[in-house]
């Protein structure tokens, strides 16, 4: 296998080829960390390269493994972190100013579980500052650009995660998603990205965005890469009240093609409205495939939908003020433009409205429950357009002008909202040769049917392994 | 309607947040755009629904650590 061919295979492979003695970690380290020094002046997916490090743990998992000992199923795989997760050692700078020079003295505990698993952490990836934002044009540490085209934006805010992953400078990484920060990026840039059910992964030791509404998840190249990797990170944490005391299903491995007996909901309203030409042929085509492959179609209304960006809205919005507060009240000219203004509006949000929010949102979960009584998953576009132009804040998608964010937001978030667990993963191009996304949506704490539907449609080969020159 | 100016600049002070005039009103602006957004919520029929804050999708009589 040659170098390139090395950097983008995809993780399950990587980890077969070092256990089974094909290639050394510290060789497959040394080529990522060249693939990192050849794309980065491009692409600036990183923050921060351990390469010295990396090297070290490297050599370590080659000396371990020689001693006939394997750690688990990452057992000197290289892995990428997005820079708003604690890594012992590193200043974990969320993207912003900050933190200084202050190191992390623990990794958190979705790093060490991954670490404990085989895992060599490579470096860390840019993101938009603090999470907040979809395009991950950060002031501090420059734009990532999106790898099938530098001059469109890579999405965000774990923007640096899917780059890295999409042009071999990473094989795996770990990201946030607070109103798609996962699935965003990934859609754009033609990875697999899942944000898992809420509590599924411990946010502990991880930047906190909002409370209610953060997630954490792999990126990865292929379903099965992200299947293994968010087996390793899932679990319970007594020390994360958000943490769910649920055992963690066998989610890695083959799965079977056929989709008999699986019952695909496609929702009739909201999450077609409003979407670039292309990626809803692409989605519909991609829905067809999985009605090939065995499964069944069903319509779905779910009522209160149309709510869902007003209640993330003031959630986020308050949420991020009370997380950001004593910083934001002591040093505001340490943040971004956007960010800083993101929070000041988030301190005028009124209580009332909070609260109100907070209910509606129950609401909104009640019509997803009962919109997906009978159906195993939704199908949906992951986002509403491909990647857009570096500086992109409004487009049009219908007949008006639209924020990006709203654009963004109103595909995405309904999921944080509701905490169920939803996959992007690549279902086609545009005319520009850019990726496209689909969406599936599974019941809370059923990632395996998702993993299982995204499995089948990708082994169809249609568009699985592509990468960017 | 939306704040005004010095409603931004009173809200902040209340939050304990300093703005200058001119901070005020570039953050009252930006606030307008959103305004409509959160306002439209108190036209959502809620009946008796409990605020969903501790981790909000949970179905009343089930653990509180767990989504939809």
């Amino acid at each position: 296998m040659s170098t390139l061919d090395l950097v983008h295979a995809p993780l399950v492979d990587v980890s077969a080829l070092i256990a089974g003695g094909q290639a050394s970690s510290l060789e497959i380290t040394d080529a990522l960390l060249a693939r990192i020094e050849q794309t980065e002046p491009t692409v600036n997916a990183y923050i921060d390269v351990l390469a010295d490090s990396a090297r070290r743990a490297a050599r370590a998992a080659d000396a371990v493994l020689a001693s006939g000992h394997r750690l688990g199923p990452l057992h000197g795989v290289p892995v990428s972190v997005k820079d708003i997760f604690d890594v012992a050692g590193t200043v974990n700078t969320g993207g912003g100013r900050l933190a200084g020079s202050r190191t992390a003295t623990a990794d958190a505990p979705a790093v060490a579980r991954l670490r404990a698993a085989g895992a060599v952490i490579v470096g860390k990836t840019n993101l938009h500052e603090y999470a907040y934002g979809y395009t991950t044009e950060n002031p501090h540490y420059g734009p990532t650009r999106n790898p099938w085209d530098p001059t469109r934006m890579a999405g965000g805010s774990s923007g640096g995660s899917a780059a890295a992953v999409a042009c071999g400078s990473a094989i795996l990484a770990l990201g946030t998603d607070t109103g798609g920060s996962i699935r965003v990026p990934s859609s754009f840039c033609g990875t697999v990205g899942i944000k898992p059910t809420y509590g599924r992964v411990s946010r502990r030791g991880v930047l906190p965005l909002a409370w209610s509404l953060d997630h954490a998840g792999p990126i990865g190249r292929t379903v099965r890469d992200v299947a293994l990797a968010l087996e390793v990170m899932a679990g319970y944490d007594p020390q994360d009240p958000a943490s769910a005391d649920r055992a963690v299903p066998a989610m890695a491995g083959e799965r079977e093609y056929d989709l008999a007996g699986v019952r695909v909901g496609v929702p009739s309203n909201h999450f077609f409205d409003g979407i670039q030409p292309t990626v809803l042929s692409a989605v519909r085509a991609a829905i067809d495939a999985l009605s090939e492959l065995g499964a069944t179609l069903v319509e779905v209304t779910i009522p209160a939908v149309e709510h869902t960006v007003s209640a993330w809205l003031a959630i986020l919005l308050a949420e991020a003020a009370a997380a950001h507060e004593r910083d934001l009240w002591a040093r505001p000219d340490l943040y971004g433009a956007d960010v800083r203004l993101y929070l000041e509006q988030g301190a005028l949000v009124p209580a009332v409205t909070y609260l109100r929010a907070q209910r509606v949102r129950g609401e909104i979960v009640a019509a997803f429950r009962r919109a997906m009584v009978g159906v195993d998953v939704l199908a949906t576009p992951a986002t509403a357009m491909t990647a857009p132009q570096l500086g992109t804040v409004e487009l049009e998608l219908g007949e008006e002008s639209e924020e990006l964010f709203h654009a963004l937001a109103r595909i995405s978030a309904p999921f944080d909202v509701t905490g169920l667990p939803a996959i992007s993963l690549p279902c086609g191009a545009d005319e520009h040769g850019l990726p496209i996304g689909l969406q599936l949506v599974g019941h809370a704490f059923d990632e395996p049917m998702i993993l299982r539907v995204a499995d089948a449609y990708e082994q169809r080969g249609d568009w699985h392994g592509r990468h960017p020159d | 309607m939306s704040m005004s100016r010095e409603d931004v600049e009173r809200a902040a002070a209340l939050a304990g947040l300093s703005l200058t005039p001119e901070r005020a009103e570039h953050v009252q602006q930006a606030f307008a755009g959103l305004w409509p957004a959160l306002t439209a919520l108190a036209d959502i029929e809620l009946g008796a629904r409990e605020p969903a804050i501790t981790f909000g999708p949970v179905p009343r009589g089930e653990r509180r650590t767990e989504p939809a």
